[in-house]
């Protein structure tokens, strides 16, 4: 029972964090992001290939990770942050999928990513990391936790902070009414490459702690699936809510794992797996009918009048 | 050149799918602006409708009628229950957008559930036969032929009937056909019965190829956004030009001569995608006002 409950602990930190990210995406600037993913997968790309192949050091790598996930944010974000809302929409989720496609099978690339068959062997150096600074006390298990849960908090005060800060006015500005903002002098798409960018980092992040909880790299882990997940995470505690990102993951992975409880002789293991899909459509659906503005969050605050 | 005018062949196969799947999409886009993310897992929805008839021993032209009932049916009750109601209050396209996410998953993973993770056949996939500059099996040729009546279908409809006329009217300018008496409801749900004729028949066509398993619609999606955008997205006619030009390319892509590895030639698809929103997102049939 302890280990099954710090593992959705865990995964619920870690996908809060992505939540985090795209709530800065959707929730404050409303900019639909359905790639997700991709900001996920190259920071945990990026940490692994320099780690295994380059005898980068951790820290370095980690830090490596965000950079690359914050330059992918610019690039996605470069061509298509002027698309209206639908079109951002499907370049985002095309995006994240040629991306997949790349680790995957790309010329050059996937011998750096070994393709389908992955990367594994980065994790060991970071969970002996922990004798280092004394807390060999903690499992591994524990000892992740505690690092993705204090990267929560961090991100969470600091998101607080700059939405309450002018910079962040505008964004919510943007979301509003971007004509509005722009008659006032303000540089819309510099705004949204900020937000887009800042969201892509925290994502990448992310992604290193994802990593490093499963211990290996592999492309298909990387599927839309995982951005409908965060999405649902985000709108289920409420989007433009700071706390909503973290309730809602804590929720969601609790509703998610529960179904481990039930007896392999009432549903097989593979039918719960599928079940468990229909649920988060159903929750998706079930938010979007009756509560839009989720559990946490405030109907004034939504992007989606647009 | 030989092996070229192979894969062109093979394109024209695939855009023919893509094309059915491409122009019912469109038609809703135009009339309700709405991107429906569970379109590609309507096509399953037909095909597999298609494989319980085959399934129970009938012939695939006969197991396709109920297949393409079922398919017009539920997008047409969908309709009724959900889209009408939402749109009555005033749900926006992107609140639109995200619960046709959540409908794409319902309906993927209760088929995974009914017919699990295995893959069906409408039955054994017959020996190519040789047209000389290139060579096709018999299902590929019923695919071609069987979609390229269905599209003339489509274009006859819009064309010469009152209704075609119609959902050309409301797709145009909205308002300006209210007020010329135009029942928009009544044109709505006949636009998403015809739609749901239409892709259960190409989930059907996508089967022929081969394979009917709970993903296979899904993996289509984006290929028939693509098509869809290309041509420019509401315009039926642009939608079955852009499905072809993306099947074609897609299969191009692999040529030897390019030697990109086949798992990537739908990332050449998603490429063109990309870089027609970017620079004519309007496709080549849109006009600019339909954005």
């Amino acid at each position: 029972m302890i280990p099954y409950i710090e593992g959705v602990i865990l995964t619920a930190g870690i996908f809060a964090l992505l939540a985090q990210g795209l709530n800065l995406h959707w929730g404050f600037t409303g900019l639909i992001n359905l790639g997700h993913v991709a900001f996920f997968a190259v920071g945990a790309y990026t940490m692994g290939i320099l780690n295994t192949q380059f005898e980068v050091p951790l820290l370095p790598s980690f830090l490596a990770a965000m950079v690359a996930a914050t330059l992918m944010g610019v690039i996605v974000g470069l061509p298509a942050i002027r698309l209206r809302t639908d079109y951002l929409a499907i370049v985002t989720i095309t995006i994240g999928e040629i991306f997949r496609l790349i680790l995957k099978s790309g010329p050059g690339v996937s011998e750096l990513t070994r393709g389908p068959r992955g990367i594994r062997g980065f994790s060991n150096d970071f969970y002996f990391f922990r004798m280092d600074i004394g807390l060999g006390f903690l499992s591994p298990t524990q000892y992740l936790l505690l690092i993705v849960w204090v990267t929560v908090a961090v991100v969470g005060v600091l998101l607080y902070l700059l939405i309450k800060s002018p910079w962040g006015r505008v964004l919510k500005g943007i979301r509003e009414d971007e004509d509005a903002v722009r008659a006032l002098g303000k540089n819309v798409t510099a705004y949204k490459m900020q937000s887009f960018a800042l969201g892509a980092a925290i994502a990448g992040l992310a992604g290193v702690f994802f990593a490093m909880d499963i211990g290996s790299l592999a492309p298909d882990t990387y599927l839309p699936i995982i951005t409908f997940q965060v999405w649902t995470i985000m709108m289920l505690g409420g989007s433009a809510s700071h706390s909503g990102p973290v309730v809602g993951s804590i929720i969601f992975w609790a509703i998610f794992n529960g179904t481990l409880f039930i007896p392999r002789e009432i549903i097989s293991g593979a039918e719960a797996a599928y079940l468990r899909q229909i649920g988060i459509g159903a929750l998706i659906m079930a938010i979007m009918i009756f509560r839009p503005q989720g559990i946490l969050g405030n109907r004034e605050e939504m992007a989606l009048d647009k | 050149m030989e092996e070229a005018l192979q894969l062109i062949a093979n394109g024209v196969v695939i855009g023919s799918v893509i094309a059915v799947a491409a122009v019912g999409l469109t038609l809703v886009f135009g009339i309700l602006r709405l991107i429906n993310f569970a379109h590609g897992d309507f096509l399953t929805l037909g095909a597999f409708a298609a494989v319980v008839g085959t399934g129970a021993g009938l012939p695939l032209y006969v197991a396709a009628i109920p297949a393409i009932l079922v398919g017009a049916g539920v997008m047409g009750g969908l309709e009724k229950v959900l889209w009408g109601p939402m749109r009555r209050r005033g749900a926006s396209t992107v609140n639109l957008l995200i619960i046709s996410i959540g409908l794409a998953l319902v309906l993927r993973y209760t088929l995974f559930w009914i017919f699990g993770s295995g893959v069906y056949r409408y039955g054994p996939i017959s020996q190519r036969i040789d047209f000389g500059l290139f060579a096709l099996t018999p299902q590929d040729v019923i695919i071609v032929v069987g979609s390229a009546a269905a599209l003339f279908g489509v274009a006859l409809m819009l064309q010469k009937t009152r209704i075609g006329k119609a959902m050309r009217a409301l797709s145009d300018n909205k308002d300006l056909a209210e007020a010329s008496g135009i029942d928009v409801n009544r044109v709505t749900m006949i636009t998403w019965l015809i739609a749901g004729a239409l892709t259960a028949y190409g989930g059907i066509m996508l089967g022929l190829q081969g394979r009917v398993f709970a993903n296979m619609g899904w993996f289509l999606l984006l290929l028939i956004f693509a098509g869809v955008i290309l041509g420019g997205i509401g315009s039926a006619y642009g939608a079955m030009i852009g499905s072809m030009i993306i099947g074609v390319t897609q299969e191009l892509a692999t040529h030897s001569a390019i030697g990109l590895p086949s798992d990537l030639k739908t990332g050449v698809a998603f490429l063109v995608l990309i870089l027609v929103l970017l620079v004519r997102p309007q496709g080549i049939m849109g006009r600019k006002q339909a954005l």
